[in-house]
């Protein structure tokens, strides 16, 4: 089916239901294929509430200033950050990115040796302990 | 009391619902009659489904299949038409081709056939029918992406969202125009501008 013709070349609308399915580098890809997906991902903070990095080669691309940008596209909503192989993460700037999502529940950093799994729920198992007194 | 009865509500008053009182003393003076309670329960609309229950849902191209409910109500959409009673004689499906519905009743039979995998076999056999299931060209892949989105079957958006996330792994922006047959509609300024943005990640 030649659905570059009836589209002219418009990407097809299932495309859009995958962007949350994607690692962060092909999220960037996309952005750049088109004007369409561009402006997706400008608006729609869906795509970045789930962040996954797990290019191998570029992941010690990523610093500080780049992670705090790319996760402040959930406008603080962010729920899960998987980063492998970024070196060039330092603590505090995972602790600056939990510190501005305060609903994040899974953090997990192969470089940092830092396992904070469910760490809302962690926090709310606390909460629960504090109030029943 | 009776006095003050007129005309005007003796006419609101429906009979319709009064048991009849047959004068002969064999019959019920009180209640009612088989027949009433039999022609009571035929207009009484009945949600009991049973387990043998099939649906009838119908496609695009006016194509009908029936699948038994289990199987249909994988799908989200159709559980909830199905409870708000929209599911008397068949179901529409104006958004999904024949081509594509009987692919989805094929992946949503084997779903339901499929005991929640506690054993390994069951597992792997459902896993390597899910691979040969999204071997498919790229128009059906988009296809199955949309009806699983239109009929809210999680595990096949999942499943069909996965691979072609699959496929573009890996690619830069071009490679991805050329997989995907999308057409560069940037002015070289703002191609340049979204270039710059990610040179961190690519240059």
């Amino acid at each position: 089916m030649d659905q570059g013709s009836s589209n002219k070349g418009q990407p097809h609308e299932s495309l859009y239901l995958v962007l949350p399915y994607l690692p962060l580098f092909e999220l960037l890809a996309m952005a750049q294929t088109c004007k369409s997906f561009n402006d997706a991902l400008s608006n729609d903070i869906l795509p970045w509430l789930n962040i996954v990095v797990d290019d191998r080669l570029r992941g010690s691309r990523v610093t500080d200033e780049i992670l705090m940008k790319i996760t402040s596209k959930a406008i603080g909503r962010l729920r899960s950050l998987i980063l492998v192989n970024c070196v060039n993460i330092t603590d505090d700037g995972l602790q600056n990115v939990i510190v501005n999502n305060p609903g994040i529940n899974k953090v997990w950093s192969l470089h940092h040796h830092v396992f904070l799994l469910t760490l809302n729920s962690f926090m709310s198992v606390l909460n629960i302990l504090f109030q029943i007194d | 009391m009776l006095k003050n009865l007129n005309s005007k509500h003796i006419q609101r008053f429906s009979y319709k619902y009064l048991p009849q009182f047959p004068i002969s003393p064999n019959s019920p003076k009180l209640g009612f009659s088989r027949s009433q309670i039999a022609n009571y329960r035929s207009n009484f609309p009945t949600t009991i489904m049973s387990s043998s229950k099939t649906i009838v849902l119908r496609s695009s191209d006016g194509e009908t299949f029936e699948v038994d409910e289990a199987v249909a109500v994988e799908s989200q959409t159709i559980k909830h038409m199905i409870e708000d009673g929209c599911a008397d004689t068949s179901i529409p499906l104006p958004n999904v081709t024949s081509k594509i519905l009987s692919k989805v009743i094929e992946y949503c039979k084997k779903h339901v056939e499929t005991p929640n995998a506690d054993e390994k076999v069951a597992e792997e056999d459902l896993k390597s029918f899910d691979a040969d299931f999204v071997k498919v060209d790229q128009s059906t892949l988009f296809d199955l992406i949309l009806a699983a989105n239109y009929l809210n079957i999680k595990s096949l958006l999942d499943l069909t969202c996965q691979t072609v996330a699959d496929m573009i792994k890996g690619k830069t922006p071009e490679e991805i125009r050329k997989t995907f047959n999308i057409k560069n509609d940037f002015t070289p300024e703002e191609e340049e501008e979204v270039r710059r943005e990610n040179a961190w990640a690519f240059e």
